[in-house]
């Protein structure tokens, strides 16, 4: 028995290239293959597949929101990310959301019908550096497991990481767009919010404990 | 005198705030449209070179089974596929070049598009247009949505409709695109995420849009700027 496939992607030519690619592959096949996922528990239904393939972003559809939506029903259905991006935000929200697996498209073929196999096979297959993020960030929520809540607000904590990068008072002005003495405010608020009395140690402060 | 004073002082600081506020806003908006740029060309050219990828492996493969006329077939689809990038990349850097703002510039590409696709299939191509209409400046993302929204019906005119006929109508208040061709069932259609993403774009575009076909009488795609929007 083959393992049945169903992949999202709104590039023709990647659901071309994955009916191709398992053509000759008497473990995996392709069970379906849209462009969209408009009526998407109907077409899983349908399709019945074992492994579910997401893109991320689909023009006007969204992969992640796709996988809630999955969720919602089969709790258990194997599904693997398949996107170009790589960033803290995607990564989080589409593991959060329910997502087994996460591969990034530059993985090469084999890897991608050897994860194919491994997370239906209960693995978590995830690109190098994804799985190094996860780590990461893992190992920071367990350091710090409440971020103290200094209740810096955003345009606070934007300035305070213009100063960990280095940037002057003036490069903050212009960086954020207001000016110096906006800037000397905020950041005598800021010095009184995290109860410190020098730049040094702001920084500081900011980077130990996480706050930007 | 003083009362003269402060007030003056007063509008003086308005005016300030609101240069500053809309400079910022702009600069915002600028960043967006960036990183919007970015964002779309990683995720289109990426998904390609991935394919093209997928497909020498899919070659190799069917040339190891001695599958010949297999791996013929694949290796084409992969010329075609990267020449399809190359297009696209064109598109993208077309969108950014600032040279291309007028309207005028706009069409007379999406032109070109037509007049190479529709050549090939012996339809017949009207293009009107007034010239004094047509130096509108556009910024990037309309560039973007218009020339997508057209090339999207073009070439859906070109390749489903079986036509003779293609008329393309450009005025101040609204852009037609018209073929003579079989039209079809809009509850039916199945032409991936094209209908779909015209709807969108025009949206983003601030403008109406409807498209009316069905079996037998062609189809009318309309693009509508004269209610009143917001970007």
């Amino acid at each position: 028995m083959s393992l049945r496939i169903c992949i999202f992607d709104d590039s023709r030519s990647i659901l071309q290239a994955f009916k191709l690619m398992t053509d000759d592959d008497a473990n995996i096949e392709v069970a379906g293959s849209f462009q969209h996922t408009n009526n998407l528990l109907k077409n899983i239904e349908k399709t019945d597949p074992d492994v579910i393939i997401m893109d991320i972003d689909m023009g006007v559809y969204n992969g992640i929101e796709a996988v809630k939506e999955i969720r919602k029903v089969y709790r258990e259905l194997p599904i693997l990310m398949f996107t170009v991006f790589d960033d803290d935000d995607n990564v989080f929200n589409a593991i959060c959301a329910g997502a087994n697996g996460y591969l990034l498209k530059n993985t090469d073929p084999e890897t991608i019908l050897q994860s194919i196999e491994q997370v239906q096979s209960g693995g978590a297959p995830m690109s190098p550096g994804v799985a190094r993020r996860i780590v990461q960030k893992f190992q920071v929520l367990t350091q710090a497991p409440v971020a103290a809540n200094y209740e810096l607000t955003t345009r606070e904590k934007e300035i305070l990481k213009c100063l960990t990068n280095g940037l002057s008072y003036k490069m903050v002005a212009a960086e954020c767009n207001i000016s110096f003495e906006t800037v000397r405010t905020h950041i005598k608020n800021i010095y009184s919010k995290l109860h410190v009395a020098s730049m040094t140690e702001a920084v500081a402060k900011a980077i130990n404990e996480r706050i930007v | 005198m003083v009362l003269f004073l402060s007030v003056a002082l007063f509008v003086i600081s308005v005016t300030l705030f609101v240069i500053t506020y809309t400079k910022s806003k702009r600069i915002q908006r600028l960043e967006e449209v960036r990183n919007h740029i970015a964002r779309d060309l990683h995720d289109d050219i990426g998904a390609t070179l991935t394919s093209i990828s997928f497909f020498t492996q899919a070659a190799l493969t069917k040339l190891k089974l001695e599958k010949y006329e297999d791996a013929n077939h694949i290796i084409s689809q992969t010329g075609n596929t990267a020449r399809e990038a190359i297009g696209n990349m064109n598109d993208i850097v077309w969108f950014i070049n600032p040279n291309n703002d007028q309207l005028k510039a706009l069409f007379s590409r999406i032109e070109d598009h037509a007049r190479k696709l529709f050549s090939e299939r012996n339809i017949t191509f009207y293009f009107y247009y007034k010239d004094d209409e047509m130096n509108t400046l556009l910024d990037i993302e309309q560039r973007k949505h218009l020339y997508l929204i057209c090339k999207e019906a073009i070439t859906n005119a070109a390749k489903y409709a079986q036509c003779k006929n293609v008329e393309l109508l450009v005025e101040r208040k609204h852009i037609i695109i018209k073929d003579d061709g079989n039209g079809f069932d809009i509850e039916q259609a199945q032409h991936g995420n094209g209908l779909l993403n015209m709807k969108v774009r025009a949206h983003q575009l601030g403008a109406q849009y409807s498209l009316k076909s069905a079996p037998g009488t062609g189809t009318t795609i309309k693009l509508d700027f004269d209610t009143p929007h917001k970007r």
